[in-house]
């Protein structure tokens, strides 16, 4: 279960993020145009921001509160970031494979070239980011939120600008990856379209301030 | 003692270095190490060292380049019976020695030339990695 309260997060005089009070339990997806607040949102509930005001509370302990946050790494979450943030260093199957963490070690190398497969990037396993195209660097980012297997997947704009095929693999490989290990989905779009395939509780930012969904 | 005064004297400029190859590093990059940390010092032996490799190259080439041709501090400080290339070469000039000062002065311009090439060579080798293609850290896609 997902909590805000009064979460609040502003850059100089811009309000990013403005009193949002929700609380959801399962998957939510958060709709608004560009400049809603929709990813600072997530990167509150990443961990990655620091709220100036209210608290964030994730199955009921409190993970951040003004001036405080819980380090990424002890929320339990995964997280795609809108650019695909990839390490330049790592090939491809690096860049997953530290991803996967402690994940069991045993038939790890499996679980890699099925992600990879699913995503139709196997071949690309060797390559570095900077010699695969931006679609092919979103997938892999998808994979590698896919592969760390953490309680809540965080995912901004996971499928922009990648063609209906893929969307639809890559949709798939998604759901199959949910049911799976049972992952709290956060979805963040602008394309209702796409919301409208994933059933969760929707949230409507505007202006940094929800408009619509559970207060 | 010297090695401590040129530390002293060049590590501001190491550190100037060093910050700007941080602030040149994208922060989604290490948001990503955040998030997907294997612990502290793992992570920072396969991605943050990495990311910060290449400031950390130039900022040791020009800590280097600059102590090699340190005198007033060294001269301040050293302890006798030692010296460094620089007070070997003050010395020489003091007793009029200019072949041996212009051999070690060639030998100094070699080295520093070389500490600038590394340095130039791991930034230019680190920007190549990074932006190989420029798609590839951008939101372009898959429009097909």
């Amino acid at each position: 279960m997902i909590e805000c309260n009064d979460l609040g997060r502003r850059f100089g005089t811009v309000r990013a993020v403005d009193a949002v009070s929700f609380a959801v339990s399962g998957d939510v997806v958060i709709l608004g145009p560009s400049g809603s607040g929709k990813s600072t949102l997530l990167r509150l509930i990443a961990g990655l921001e620091i709220p100036d005001t209210g608290t964030i509370a994730l199955d009921g302990a409190v993970v951040s509160q003004a001036g405080w946050a819980l380090s990424p790494r002890r929320r339990n979450i995964s997280c795609m970031f809108q650019m695909p943030a990839l390490w330049p260093h790592m090939t491809v199957a690096e860049n997953v494979r530290f991803a996967m963490g402690g994940i069991a070690r045993n038939g790890s190398a499996d679980r890699l070239d099925a992600l990879l497969e699913g995503a139709a990037i196997a071949p690309l396993a060797d390559r570095y980011p900077r010699e695969i195209s931006g679609g092919e660097a979103r997938r892999v980012a998808l994979v590698r939120a896919l592969a760390r297997e953490a309680q809540y997947l965080l995912l901004d704009e996971p499928l922009l600008n990648l063609n209906r095929e893929l969307k639809d693999r890559m949709f798939d490989l998604l759901q199959e990856e949910q049911r799976r290990t049972g992952a709290v989905l956060v979805y963040i779009t602008h394309d209702l379209e796409e919301a409208d395939q994933i059933p969760a509780t929707v949230l409507r930012m505007a202006g940094g301030r929800l408009v619509e969904g559970p207060e | 003692m010297p090695v401590l005064a040129a530390l002293a004297r060049f590590a501001p400029v190491a550190a100037l270095i060093l910050l700007a190859q941080l602030r040149h590093t994208d922060p989604l990059l290490t948001d990503a190490a955040r998030v997907f940390r294997r612990g502290v010092v793992r992570t920072w032996v396969q991605v943050r060292l990495p990311l910060l490799a290449p400031g950390l190259v130039a900022a040791a080439c020009m800590a280097f380049a600059l102590s090699a041709g340190e005198l007033g501090a060294t001269l301040l400080v050293i302890p006798p019976g030692l010296e460094t290339v620089t007070i070997r070469m003050y010395n020489y000039l003091h007793y009029g020695s200019s072949g041996a000062v212009a051999g070690l002065g060639l030998v100094m311009t070699v080295l520093m030339l070389a500490a600038g090439a590394v340095a130039v060579a791991a930034m230019r080798g680190w920007s190549r990695l990074v932006n190989g293609r420029p798609s590839s850290h951008g939101a372009g896609g898959d429009t097909g």
